[in-house]
């Protein structure tokens, strides 16, 4: 063999190694792909059309669901049923919910190799988390919007447990429509007074609803099924939502994402209005009444 | 014509280089151009082929899911109209209920049916399956399905997927349906009023038609009304609060078949059906994707087979290059060799038409071998004739002889014969000495010859006699040195030596054709015939004279001027002796002459 056919071929045998290691490489990266992903959600409270979401997304992304509800509400049992799914080698870990305060010190202690997200009002903004959080402020604007339609400037509100985020964002909306408010817990009176009344969760808009009486206008923020009936009867006048389904879909995708390598994303939900007017149309519809 | 351009100076190149590159560079670029031609030839055949099936499969997916969804329809408007003509129109409602068909209808088509409900023109209940009551407040008079139905009473009227809430339902639990509803003929005795019969569908019988489909490229199918309303799609809740798009409305716009459109950054191909009756519009939906995982590793697994099947052919063809040129370099090799004069065989192998060029050449070298001695042996005879020729000049005898005359002369006081004498001795031997001419004019040799007949003639006391005749045009004809004074000098001593006065010597110069004639005769005593044969071929040693015979003066012209020249002997015993040379009569020059 010649000098020149001598380079030609080491030249064309040099290129096929680096294009065969190439190859290799692009097949070892096919390979770790993972093919079904190992994805813990973690319920903090109930949620079914979260839970619809999330299935719905975990049928499109080939994620295997194992779901835990921790039926104690205190930040304890949360952080002890997410470092049980992490040991138990969740490839992420979804939280639904969660106290944020709670995981946040809990995130400046550990360095989980499983990305989190969670999902509710509260957001942990650069603290390694993913996070698919309602919009409160946004939120907290529309429905009073929503109670500005209506003559009086004053407002009892009513706190179930609906979390420090949703009482601050409703407190500056009110304020800056010039409202008054006065914030109670939900009282043991059987029928409430004529008045406005704002539930800030779903718990107490139900107390609220089965208290209700003429003259009573009671808004809601957030949404649960056995608010239904009471929305459809005008017992509720109107309630801020967001949609748990779509909550649940991206909660899902954002961990499979990360899962994938993708970096912590924050994923902000708009705010619907519902109304006895509406429910039945979409998108009001489609969000207190998935398909699915 | 050289080739221009940087192809043209490659060409160029390839043709000048060695033949094996030649012919590796030749044989590699075109059995790899066959390969890459052949492979992408096949590639977009079977790529276009594969891309055809698939396109094939998935309009028959759509197709299908489009016949499936006709055919739920045409079984739901089969229901309705076995409701609205074998049960309503055939029943006094004043005399008999319909409750039961109703629900022997309803449970036959419990799957597919969430309620079955008749309302009178004025939105009260008249009949249901199962038995339901409509939930306090509810009008059905201001929804959409009930007007339409009373509008068009002709048609069957198909809304969009709701949420039923027309009946009270279990806290917590919602279905959707799609209602079906249109416009009957209430019978009440013998008067007959209008109606509206409802069934609502359930929406799970059609999303299930949907599902489970899925297209290439992570497509998908979904339903859409005739506005673009959509009635299914795979991401229908993230398209309500407007996370996913879709242009529905514009897929609904189009007509039958398969059309592609920009949705986003890619274009994807749209596959749509119409539904029967109700105007929905199937769309299968097929994004045409870019590069990919999958498809850089394609092209790299393509690269690789490439690069392989070149590399292979580097190998094979470096080696059959090599095999085939060796036996033209080993020849090439030999007659390198023989040039420097190394060698002395030259190589004979590999294929016949090398063995025949090795042949060739061999005999080509072989010849030029025999050439080269033969020129070296004429030239050596040459030189030797010449020199033979020359000695004869120079024979001690003639001299002693001559000089002996020119003393008799001096001593019998005959000065002036003397000085010719002398006079012509110094002629003869200036002519026999004229250095480095093998050829002279003829008049130089005659002059020569002349030289010597008056020495001759006078040693020989006046016995013969002789003339010299030449043409004025031969004087300057070339003719070899030394060729006519040894003829003459044999004719002197075979045949003047025993005339008595009477011998006579002739000498005659003429040219015929493109010869020249150059003639000694005699009146002696001739020779036999058998003398004659012979003289040419044998060297007959002289007592006297110089000893040059004429075989050598033969050898000579025949060794100057090739076979067809030479000497002539003609003779007749007792009347004489002519021998004749015969020479090409070619112009004397100088330059030529050595």
């Amino acid at each position: 063999m010649g000098s020149t056919e001598r380079k030609i071929f080491l030249g064309t045998l040099a290129l096929l190694l680096l294009v065969a290691a190439l190859y290799a490489y692009q097949t070892l990266a096919a390979t770790r792909e993972v093919d079904v992903y190992g994805v813990s959600v973690i319920l903090c409270r109930n949620g079914d059309n979260f839970e619809k979401g999330f299935n719905s997304a975990a049928l499109e992304y080939n994620a295997d669901v194992h779901i835990v509800t921790v039926s104690d509400p205190s930040p304890a049992a949360q952080t002890a049923a997410l470092e049980r799914e992490l040991k138990n080698g969740a490839d992420a870990v979804i939280l639904y919910r969660a106290d944020a305060a709670e995981l946040a010190a809990w995130l400046a202690r550990n360095n989980p190799a499983a990305p989190l997200v969670l999902a509710g009002e509260e957001t942990l903004s650069g603290k390694g988390a993913s996070g698919v959080t309602l919009d409160v402020a946004a939120e907290a604007a529309a429905l009073v919007s929503e109670i500005e339609k209506q003559p009086l400037r004053s407002a009892v509100l009513a706190d179930g447990g609906g979390g420090e985020a949703r009482l601050g964002a409703l407190r500056a909306a009110l304020d800056g429509a010039g409202f008054t408010y006065e914030t109670t817990g939900v009282n043991d009176a059987e029928r409430l007074s004529p008045g406005v009344y704002v539930a800030l969760d779903p718990a107490a808009a139900l107390s609220l609803s089965e208290k209700w009486s003429e003259g009573a206008l009671i808004y809601a923020l957030g949404y649960d099924a056995p608010l239904r009936n009471a929305l459809e009867s005008g017992r509720i006048a109107a309630i801020a939502l967001a949609s748990e389904f779509d909550a649940g879909y991206l909660a899902m995708a954002e961990a499979v994402a990360r899962i994938d390598g993708a970096r912590p994303a924050d994923i902000r939900l708009e705010a619907f209005i519902a109304r006895s007017d509406n429910m039945y149309e979409p998108p009001v519809s489609t969000i207190l009444f998935p398909i699915g | 014509m050289k080739a221009r351009g940087p192809m043209g100076r490659f060409l160029n190149r390839l043709g000048k280089g060695s033949i094996r590159y030649s012919v590796f560079i030749s044989f590699t670029v075109s059995a790899f151009a066959a390969i890459v031609l052949s492979g992408l030839t096949f590639y977009a055949r079977f790529s276009s082929q594969l891309q055809s099936n698939v396109r094939s499969e998935n309009r028959q997916l759509v197709e299908q899911v489009n016949q499936s969804l006709n055919s739920y329809l045409r079984s739901m408007i089969r229901l309705s109209d076995s409701i609205s003509y074998g049960v309503i129109k055939n029943t006094d409602l004043e005399a008999s209920s319909i409750d039961d068909k109703l629900q022997l209808l309803y449970d036959n088509n419990t799957n597919l049916v969430e309620n079955i409900v008749l309302f009178d023109a004025a939105g009260n209940v008249l009949a249901t399956a199962p038995p339901a009551t409509l939930k306090k407040g509810v009008d059905v008079t201001r929804q959409e399905w009930f007007r339409r139905a009373l509008a068009q009473t002709e048609n069957l009227h198909f809304s969009t997927p709701m949420v039923q809430n027309m009946f009270a339902s279990s806290e917590g639990s919602y279905s959707y349906v799609v209602s079906l509803s249109c416009a009957v003929e209430l019978t009440y005795g013998m008067r007959t009023d209008q109606g509206v019969l409802l069934i609502t569908l359930k929406y799970g019988a059609i999303s299930e038609l949907f599902s489970n489909t899925s297209l290439i490229n992570d497509g998908y199918i979904y339903l859409t009304g005739s506005d673009g309303t959509i009635l299914y799609h795979p991401k229908q809740q993230l398209i309500a609060t407007g996370r996913y798009l879709e242009d529905s409305a514009s897929a609904a716009a189009l007509s039958d078949g398969t059309h592609t459109v920009e949705t986003g950054a890619r274009p994807s191909t749209l596959i749509v059906r119409s539904a029967g009756y109700t105007g929905w519009k199937v769309v299968g939906v097929i994004p045409q994707v870019g590069l990919t995982l999958d498809t850089a590793r394609d092209f790299l697994f393509l690269a690789m087979i490439f690069l392989a099947y070149f590399a292979a052919l580097v190998l094979i063809n470096a080696l059959i290059s090599t095999r085939l040129t060796r036996p033209i370099q080993q020849l090439e090799n030999s007659v390198r060799r023989l040039e420097r004069g190394e060698g002395e065989a030259i190589y004979i192998g590999g294929s016949y038409e090398v063995q025949h060029l090795g042949r060739s050449v061999q005999q080509m070298v072989d010849q030029m071998r025999k050439l080269t001695l033969d020129i070296v042996r004429e030239h050596e005879e040459k030189q030797r004739h010449e020199l033979d020729a020359l000695q004869a000049q120079i024979n001690p005898h003639f001299l002693y002889n001559t000089l002996d005359i020119i003393v008799w002369m001096i001593e019998r006081n005959k000065p002036e014969e003397a000085v010719r004498i002398v006079t012509a001795l110094a002629r003869l031997f200036r002519i026999s000495l004229s250095k480095g001419r093998n050829f002279i004019p003829v008049r130089d040799e005659l002059e020569h010859t002349r030289n010597y007949l008056t020495i001759q003639q006078m040693r020989y006391k006046d016995k013969f006699t002789y003339s010299i005749d030449a043409p004025e045009e031969t004087l300057e004809l070339a003719v070899i040195k030394l060729v006519v004074q040894p003829i003459v000098e044999n004719a002197i001593y075979h045949s003047m030596d025993f005339m008595d006065g009477e011998g006579e010597i002739r000498v005659t110069v003429r040219v015929e054709g493109s010869d020249l004639f150059i003639s000694v005769s005699d009146n002696g005593i001739g020779m036999p015939q058998d003398l004659v044969d012979r003289l040419l071929v044998e060297h007959f040693p002289i007592s006297k004279g110089s000893g040059v015979g004429l075989k050598n003066v033969n050898e000579r012209i025949r060794l100057y001027a090739g076979d067809a020249y030479g000497v002539i002997i003609e003779s007749e015993l007792d009347v004489g002796t002519t021998i004749t040379l015969r020479l090409p009569a070619l112009p004397y020059s100088k330059e030529e002459a050595k």
